[in-house]
């Protein structure tokens, strides 16, 4: 028997990058999945390869997260696990982001995680679920040329902590991963998509584990806190970024 | 007063009114700086303007154009100069994250993170211009360690630490300094919810006392304030600094008995 046989699990942003690998990742371990995400062909793309379901939900849209919490929980008859992935990345310093720039940042970010944590709950609970939440190794270490990014995702991270202190009672895990550099990168920007080019992460600095991170990377982390392998891990903090934010020179030339 | 060199200075405090941004206002007045300071309440502002002797600019900080142009107000009213922000107002609400309306939850993040925000970059701005400056930030110990009891204000708090950071990253080169201070229990804690001003809305009854035997004072976090304001402190920026009577550096009661 698969690990995560029956597990019937709702995946935000699971269109593209790493949230696609999330879908597949659960799917091959014998998940239910539904995810959600803006784009109707990337969805059924996502959806016809992978054997999950798709549901069209705008994150920054409170009715659509309502709307998709529902039609999951139908769809699945409950919900065991919620892997809160949707997220917006905004290439900008603090002092040049513009008020539009940041609140659409902070509605992605922040706003819509705690949307989809407060409309999932009554489901987790009475299936003794788990939320798993992918921050960013910048809500750890925020980073100047992201600035609104790293502030939403250190306020994530905050989030998925007292998720697990209100959740735990009631059988409910909240865990945090936060990916350092991924390839292939983000797509999804506040002036719109960008797809990431083949071989954009040659000229990234290297972690010292040598190699950028992939989704495969973090979908394996998120299948280990859906599973019941984590069953005692809950408020779990998890940096998947290959020792990159280990220290303050962690490749060779950072900082320099 | 003067040791701190702070005279004939500028200084913009918000949410100066009451609890710990009053204090403020009172201890940078009484280091000699001209101070302007935001506030909701024309009541409460007339009274601590006429007791300092500091300029009250009524402004909500929800009110973007209104707190934009109270920074100009206060780089006016200090002759041209803004050497120290002090974004200190806030809003609490108790309850954890679910039994948060989404109403105050979207206010909590308005006020605590995207108000700080928005007066750190338009501080930024005048500061770098002006060759320098020390933008303080008002966060709590909660943004260092979540306290599930306030737990929307906790996540907002943890936000507002790490503009705090980022603007002293990108301000170093340029003189301007950007530190956050992380107040623990203070009395009186505090007063502003999403369901308007109380003398107490967090409710002390549950606390338990720090290890120095009291609970902290507007004018402990305000000493802080000033000396970070100060050239005292030039070679710090980017610190976020606990001022809690010690409760938050180790745990004091055994888990496991």
């Amino acid at each position: 028997m698969a690990r995560l046989d029956g597990v019937r699990t709702l995946v935000t942003g699971g269109t593209s990058g790493i949230g696609a690998a999330i879908v597949d990742r659960l799917r091959n371990e014998g998940a239910s999945v539904v995810f959600t995400g803006r784009d109707v062909a990337r969805g059924a793309a996502v959806a016809d390869r992978t054997g999950a379901a798709f549901v069209q939900a705008d994150a920054r849209d409170p009715d659509a997260i309502r709307r998709s919490v529902a039609e999951a929980t139908s769809r699945l008859g409950g919900l065991d696990a919620v892997v809160l992935n949707a997220g917006i990345l905004h290439a900008s310093a603090l002092s040049e982001t513009s008020d539009e720039s940041w609140d659409v940042v902070m509605e992605t970010n922040l706003l819509a995680p705690y949307r989809y944590a407060v409309a999932c709950l009554p489901a987790l609970r009475s299936a003794g679920g788990s939320i798993t939440i992918v921050s960013s190794d910048a809500g750890i270490w925020p980073e100047v040329a992201i600035g609104a990014y790293s502030v939403s995702k250190r306020a994530l991270v905050w989030l998925g902590r007292m998720l697990a202190v209100e959740g735990g009672p009631h059988g409910v895990r909240t865990n945090v991963v936060c990916p350092g550099d991924t390839a292939p990168g983000m797509a999804t920007f506040v002036e719109g998509r960008v797809e990431p080019e083949p071989g954009e992460a040659s000229g990234w600095l290297a972690p010292p584990l040598g190699r950028v991170g992939t989704g495969a990377d973090v979908a394996a982390t998120v299948a280990f806190f859906v599973s019941a392998d984590s069953s005692f891990c809950n408020g779990a903090v998890l940096l998947v970024d290959g020792g990159m934010r280990a220290s303050l020179r962690s490749s060779e030339v950072m900082n320099p | 007063m003067t040791r701190n060199g702070l005279e004939g200075r500028s200084a913009l405090v918000t949410g100066g009114t009451s609890g710990i941004g009053r204090a403020c206002v009172e201890r940078l007045r009484a280091e000699g700086m001209a101070v302007t300071f935001t506030g909701r309440n024309v009541e409460r502002g007339a009274a601590v303007a006429s007791a300092t002797g500091a300029s009250f600019i009524e402004c909500d900080v929800r009110d973007r154009p209104g707190s934009d142009r109270s920074v100009e107000e206060a780089v006016a009213l200090g002759g041209g100069r803004l050497d120290v922000m002090v974004a200190n107002a806030g809003v609490i609400f108790q309850g954890s994250i679910e039994a948060t309306p989404e109403p105050a939850f979207l206010e909590l993040v308005e006020v605590n993170l995207t108000a700080l925000f928005r007066y750190s970059r338009a501080c930024f701005g005048k500061m770098r211009e002006q060759g320098g400056g020390s933008m303080i930030h008002i966060a709590s110990d909660t943004g260092i360690r979540g306290i599930h009891g306030i737990a929307a204000y906790s996540v907002t708090k943890a936000g507002a630490v790490a503009v705090s950071e980022l603007f002293a990253a990108e301000g170093a080169p340029f003189g301007v300094r950007s530190n956050a201070v992380c107040p623990g229990d203070v009395l009186p804690g505090v007063q502003s919810t999403p369901d308007g001003h109380g003398d107490h809305a967090e409710n002390p009854d549950g606390w338990v006392l720090p290890p120095s035997g009291r609970f902290g004072t507007g004018e402990d976090v305000a000493a802080l304030v000033a000396w970070l304001a100060s050239d005292e402190s030039s070679h710090m920026t980017g610190a976020t600094l606990r001022i809690d009577g010690g409760t938050g550096a180790a745990l004091r009661v055994l888990t496991r008995v």
